[in-house]
């Protein structure tokens, strides 16, 4: 097990120099450069901004600098906002939108998981359509809407709740978005959940555990749980990075100052570096969510462990 | 004395396109001791018959008729009374050893928790016992593999682990659905011998199920013959293999490959079992029976008791169904 860790870890590392080359070649070739303003520069000026960015420098030693930051996790000097590293730019609103999202994503896995269960348990019977009722609301309504019908009825009718902002993220500030963020989340995993659980209680292994006269409490978590987890995980591996980086909806309507805005920002300013910080944060959560995933999948599957 | 006592047992599976009979009206017993076999073709219910009497049927299916085991009836007993009976007294081993062992637990782990839940022992005894458990069914380095998985083990490895796992808490009746099926001859061989000595060994009761009167023949008591459900015929290996009473039981003798005739093809049944769905009045046989008469199509013939023990279904009079 321990070796399969290490070989995915090491897998993932050619991966991630890939995706950084890729990204900092494209910015290079991309036309236009952040400095060319409407009004023009004087050459010299020009000249002495790009020795400070090192844009001067061959294009090889420059990715070479940059990958040298980047290892020690600085993403360099925002190219809009001088005065501000993208580290400075990107950590608040990360802090922010992973809160949101780790809070939404323990709520969606817990709930989803146990609305799942108790749905396949009762299969065809009231507690069964109650519970897919509401679960295909969930996955219909998009955060967009779900976002203002919240704040509707909790912040403008009952008066419970703030209508936005973030204050450090005390706890009533994060109540709405994480429920905009998470009710499509339980709902997907509890119809994954359901479906995967019928299935796997119609396999002989489980028939087998019942011939041998096991309680069905313990079929279930013993026998049952792992196999019934796992469409549950493969959902769940590319989910994480968009949940933990948020949605621009969410930072637009609860003003909540997640990540989110960045990415629309860096575009549209030519802030190459905030872009290439997106890209290459983006990118690299991925991928080591993705090895996660395969990590999980090989703990509960003894089949993919060699 | 009877271990277990089958009366007008009936399966029927509630299907979107009608009610499926798949076991009708059947009635069997088998002592203490002694290996019944239950043969018949691929759909003849075989397998529903043993789940039904472990309280193990899909949940569209529904059950009728009575199950007596040792005195207790089966037949609507809560599941935690079910659960007592199971692997203590009645074990079950499947027809495919690939897909019955859970794939994401220890081999070790699914042997030990029959003890641990049964006999109260603590995984420490749990695991002594499933070693030599193990051992008993003639597995290599056993306690090496107690820590290994299903898919690490070979199908006839597979089906030793599902042998060894029924047999932990010495039931009185062990339910062999196709032991043998899914496995290469060599290996079936291997496995049906096994079964026979721990028969002696562990003296347990054994129904065995199995297509093939081949392998019926080395080790059964008494032959039960079942088609589309129900009873054809019943009596001793012997009586079964030198004097069928129903056509049926002759055209499954005649297609087991036999060294000491002459002819090269090997015989069949022509046609198919009858759709289960949509049961012909009469009896289920008619269509492919050598010796059908007008009769065959109007009444299903009564299972009637002869010479001593021995039961039959046919309106063919005896003499008439060929003795090989
Ligand atoms: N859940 C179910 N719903 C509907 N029909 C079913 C169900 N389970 C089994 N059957 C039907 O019951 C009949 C008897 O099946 P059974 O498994 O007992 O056959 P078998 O004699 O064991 O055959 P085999 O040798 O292939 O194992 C089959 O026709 C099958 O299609
Ligand atoms: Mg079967």
């Amino acid at each position: 097990m321990l070796s399969f860790i290490i070989k995915r870890a090491l897998e993932a590392i050619p991966t991630m120099l890939v995706l950084t080359f890729v990204s900092f070649m494209l910015m290079y070739l991309a036309p236009g450069s952040p400095f060319l303003t409407e009004k023009g520069m004087p050459p010299e000026v020009l000249a002495n901004i790009n020795a400070k960015y090192n844009l001067d420098k061959p294009l090889l030693e420059q990715y070479i600098i940059y990958l040298g930051n980047l290892l020690q996790g600085d993403f360099g000097p925002s190219f809009r906002y001088l005065d501000f590293s993208i580290n400075d730019l990107l950590w608040p609103g990360l802090v922010v939108s992973a809160t949101i999202g780790m809070w939404a994503l323990l709520f969606a896995v817990i709930s989803g998981i146990a609305m799942g269960m108790m749905a396949a348990l009762n299969r065809n019977k009231t507690t069964d359509y109650s519970i897919m009722t509401i679960a295909m609301l969930g996955i219909v309504l998009p955060t967009f809407v779900m976002a203002p019908l919240l704040v509707l009825l909790f912040s403008i009718k009952l008066r419970w709740l703030p209508a936005g902002g973030w204050n450090d993220g005390a706890a009533q500030y994060l109540v709405l978005p994480v429920i905009a963020v998470t009710t499509h989340l339980v709902a997907q995993i509890a119809r994954i959940t359901r479906g995967s659980l019928i299935e796997v209680l119609n396999s002989n292994f489980i028939r087998t555990a019942q011939a041998k006269g096991l309680p069905f409490r313990y079929i279930i978590f013993k026998h049952a749980f792992k196999p019934m987890m796992l469409p549950v995980v493969s959902y769940l591996g590319p989910v994480f990075v968009g949940v933990l980086t948020g949605s621009v909806v969410i930072d637009v309507y609860f003003g909540t100052g997640g990540i989110g805005q960045h990415f629309v920002n860096g575009a549209i300013n030519r802030d190459y570096s905030m872009v290439m910080g997106v890209t290459v944060l983006l990118g690299v959560m991925y991928i080591f969510f993705n090895a996660v995933t395969d990590i999980v999948y090989a703990f509960i599957d003894p089949k993919i462990r060699y | 004395m009877e271990l277990l006592k089958v009366s007008n047992l009936n399966v029927v599976f509630d299907t979107p396109d009608g009610v499926v009979t798949a076991v009708k009206n059947l009635s069997f017993s088998v002592a203490a001791g002694q290996t019944l076999g239950i043969v018949g073709e691929s759909g003849s219910g075989k397998s529903q018959t043993a789940f039904a009497i472990m309280g193990l049927l899909a949940s569209n299916g529904r059950v009728s008729g009575s199950v007596q085991f040792a005195g207790q009836e089966l037949v609507g007993m809560s599941p935690q009374q079910l659960n007592k009976i199971r692997a203590e007294q009645i074990a079950m081993i499947f027809q495919d050893p690939m897909t019955s062992l859970n794939p994401y637990l220890k081999v070790g782990e699914q042997l030990m928790e029959v003890l641990t839940h049964h006999k109260g022992m603590d995984k420490a005894a749990a695991r002594i016992h499933s070693i030599r458990m193990l051992e008993a069914v003639k597995m290599p380095e056993a306690s090496k593999r107690m820590s290994m998985y299903p898919h690490e083990f070979s199908g006839g490895m597979r089906q030793r682990v599902m042998i060894a796992m029924a047999l932990l808490c010495d039931p009185k009746l062990l339910i062999a659905d196709e032991p043998t099926t899914a496995l290469d001859v060599t290996v079936q061989a291997q496995i049906m011998t096994l079964l026979d000595e721990l028969k002696s060994e562990f003296d347990t009761a054994i129904m065995l199920i199995t297509h093939d009167l081949g392998v019926v023949a080395g080790v059964c008591d008494a032959v039960m013959v079942m088609y589309a459900g129900q009873t054809m015929e019943y009596g001793t290996t012997e009586e079964i293999f030198y004097q069928p009473s129903h056509p049926y039981t002759g055209g499954l003798l005649e297609s087991v490959p036999r060294l000491d005739t002459q002819s090269e093809t090997l015989a069949t049944i022509a046609g198919n079992p009858p759709n289960l769905l949509h049961l012909p009045t009469g009896c289920p046989f008619q269509e492919r029976c050598s010796l059908t008469q007008a009769v065959c199509s109007k009444t299903m013939p009564e299972l009637i008791q002869f010479a001593n023990s021995r039961q039959r279904a046919c309106h063919a009079a005896i003499e008439k169904v060929g003795v090989l």
